[in-house]
């Protein structure tokens, strides 16, 4: 950046989400893939090698203490197939100090969102970083099968443990459980061959 | 230890030598009984869980030395039935998640459909839809109260709690015709407009809810017995409810202000006057104290919302999204097509992700909605604040006594539907 005032015509960054979006851009040149503000919400594309390091590069020099969701998306057809996606929220001084005036501090969000390929489902934790993302991790491992590298803990957290198949992929099918009645007992019970173990 | 360490040959095989590994907290059930502690299992069917929540429980005499949560008995996959449903549909099923706070579900994935929509609301639905989240929040935390009481051995609060509820709860099945479920908003506003009476029954309710909280007040805060049980119970610091994502009562008992209400207002609330309340001491008795505070709060913005309620049209009136008036279907044809397409396909929306979040009773409620330009979402996912709060548990209630536990799973306040979806 050149010593000189900014132009005039510059406006100043309205939104400070947006400023956020920026600098995160800048911290990972090679990393962010795509950003824009999608419906409102800043959105960053990052590849999966850097997921760590932005995560720390989030907390400790950007200042989003908090992790509000992990979740993912199954685009089925697309390539890479999963998308793993990252809402993280930035909390002011003031409000930390208890003062909730919108005025005294800004409270500003990003969503960060990395693809993961189907023939390769895995990312590495962030747990290290954010300790709330334990059980994030662990539900997304349980309903899609993604594997979180080095998460200390990785079991099912939702489905029971004897459970076949990662539900929430969109290969999965909507099914349901026949009722048993005394014409098809032996049918249905052998659709379920836990029940008699 | 390795081969090297225990010095040549004819040492014993080293893996015999090896100490076990440190127990983790997943296979609690699996260690040795003669360290002198027991494995105590609580729940999932018991009064103090407040559903079906199972804790595996090490206790060394009343100590308690590891809290494993044990969760998913509730579980129904209802964010993958909501890619088989419109997006209308959706709103029957977003509020069934959370049984206490079924408004604010129905209002948060509403919130974010019509982000993806681009649609205007009407100011009646807006201020309708704040007055309702606000008795929404009031008769969840009256619930919060009377189950709190109850676990703690004041079962009379429950008494007085559960009937200032049934005023709201009939209130609601006056608008909705539903008690628990009305599903009242809809995307583009309401489903329908507000009943006549409607200002009538909620000057009742704002008559009787004053003096009962005071009345609340009366019983418990100064209450010995309550303090006893709940000063310095369950206590967390600021810096570990932000990092296990802790929000709501839970974050601001420990002096932090996050209250989405304020940080990103929806449904109109920067232009309402309340308080944020906050404690700094993060334990029970300060979740007590703020929630009571809250309710305070949400009265004053209900009498607010009263006050300024205008009248106009309650739904949007982009046929496109919202059903043409049944007078309507009698004379135009083209009503007669929105009608038939609403109801045969449902409408579209744009392509595109978007992720609505509302400060529920319990915290952040997020919903993350992607869709793909169809009439049904690709992916529904929701943040439930319950589910991210009880991780804060374990460090809660580890180190503390046994009969302190049933103390802070209550001033949790978890629902089981919410945690287990």
């Amino acid at each position: 950046m050149s010593d000189a005032l900014p132009a005039e015509s510059a406006p100043p960054p309205a939104d400070p989400s947006r400023a956020a979006l920026d600098a995160f851009v800048a911290a990972f040149p090679d990393g962010v893939m795509a950003a824009d503000v999608l419906f409102g919400e800043p959105t960053a594309i990052l590849q999966r090698e850097h997921v760590k390091a932005a995560a720390r590069w989030l907390r400790d020099q950007a200042g989003f203490q908090l992790l509000r969701s992990i979740t993912c998306v199954d685009f089925l057809a697309a390539d890479p197939r999963f998308q793993i996606v990252y809402h993280v929220a930035s909390l002011p001084d003031s409000m930390l100090s208890g003062d909730a005036d919108p005025g005294a501090g800004v409270y500003r969000t990003l969503r960060i969102k990395v693809p993961v390929p189907a023939d390769s489902p895995v990312i590495d934790t962030v747990t290290d970083i954010y300790p709330t993302a334990d059980w994030l991790e662990r539900e997304v491992w349980d309903l899609f099968g993604i594997e979180f590298a080095g998460h200390p803990d990785l079991r099912r957290i939702l489905l029971p443990e004897d459970f076949d198949g990662h539900p929430l992929r969109k290969d999965a099918p909507l099914r349901y459980e026949d009722v048993q009645f005394t014409f098809n007992y032996d049918a249905v019970a052998a659709a379920k061959p836990r029940a008699h173990e | 230890m390795s081969s090297a360490d225990t010095g040549g040959t004819g040492a014993p095989p080293t893996d015999l030598l090896t100490p076990p590994p440190p127990p983790s907290r997943a296979v609690v059930e699996a260690r040795p009984l003669d360290e002198g502690t027991i494995v105590v299992n609580v729940g999932p069917h018991h009064p103090s869980t407040h559903g079906v929540l199972r804790l595996v429980v090490e206790l060394d005499g009343e100590r308690v030395v590891a809290c494993t949560p044990d969760i998913g008995y509730l579980h129904t996959g209802i964010e993958k039935t909501f890619e088989e449903k419109t997006y209308v549909k959706g709103t029957t099923l977003a509020p069934r998640m959370s049984y206490l706070s079924p408004i604010h579900n129905n209002t948060c994935y509403v919130l974010a459909v019509e982000r993806l929509l681009g649609v205007e609301i009407p100011e009646r639905a807006t201020v309708a839809r704040l007055l309702l989240l606000e008795l929404d929040r009031l008769a969840s935390h009256l619930v919060f109260l009377g189950i709190h009481g109850l676990d703690l051995g004041a079962s009379s609060i429950m008494l007085y709690t559960f009937r200032e509820r049934e005023k709201i709860l009939d209130l609601m099945e006056m608008v909705g015709g539903a008690r628990m479920f009305p599903t009242f908003i809809r995307p583009g506003g309401l489903a329908y407009d507000l009943p006549q009476g409607f200002e009538a029954a909620v000057e009742d309710i704002l008559k009787s809810i004053g003096p009962s909280i005071d009345q609340y007040e009366d019983l418990l805060t100064h209450n010995p017995l309550w303090k006893r049980r709940t000063v310095g119970v369950a206590a967390i610091s600021a810096q570990d409810a932000i990092g296990w994502g802790a929000t709501g009562t839970i974050l601001r008992a420990t002096g932090v202000a996050l209250d989405l209400r304020k940080a990103r207002p929806y449904c109109g609330y920067e232009n309402y006057d309340f308080d944020v309340p906050t404690r700094t001491e993060g334990d029970a008795y300060a979740r007590y104290i703020v929630r009571i505070a809250e309710m305070r709060e949400s009265v004053k913005l209900v009498r607010q919302a009263l006050d300024r309620l205008p009248d106009g049209p309650f739904i949007t009136a982009d046929r496109k999204v919202a059903p043409p008036p049944k007078h309507e279907l009698a004379t135009s044809m083209e009503a007669v097509i929105h009608h038939f397409k609403l109801w045969t396909e449902g409408f579209t929306v744009a392509p595109g992700e978007a992720y609505a979040a509302v400060e529920a009773p319990r915290g952040e409620l997020g919903m993350y909605v992607v869709s793909d330009g169809t009439a049904r979402p690709w992916r529904v996912h929701m943040r439930s604040p319950s589910f991210v709060n009880l991780q804060a548990l374990e460090g809660m209630v580890t180190g503390g006594l046994v009969a302190d536990l049933v103390t802070a799973v209550a001033s949790l306040d978890p629902v089981l539907g919410e945690v287990d979806r």
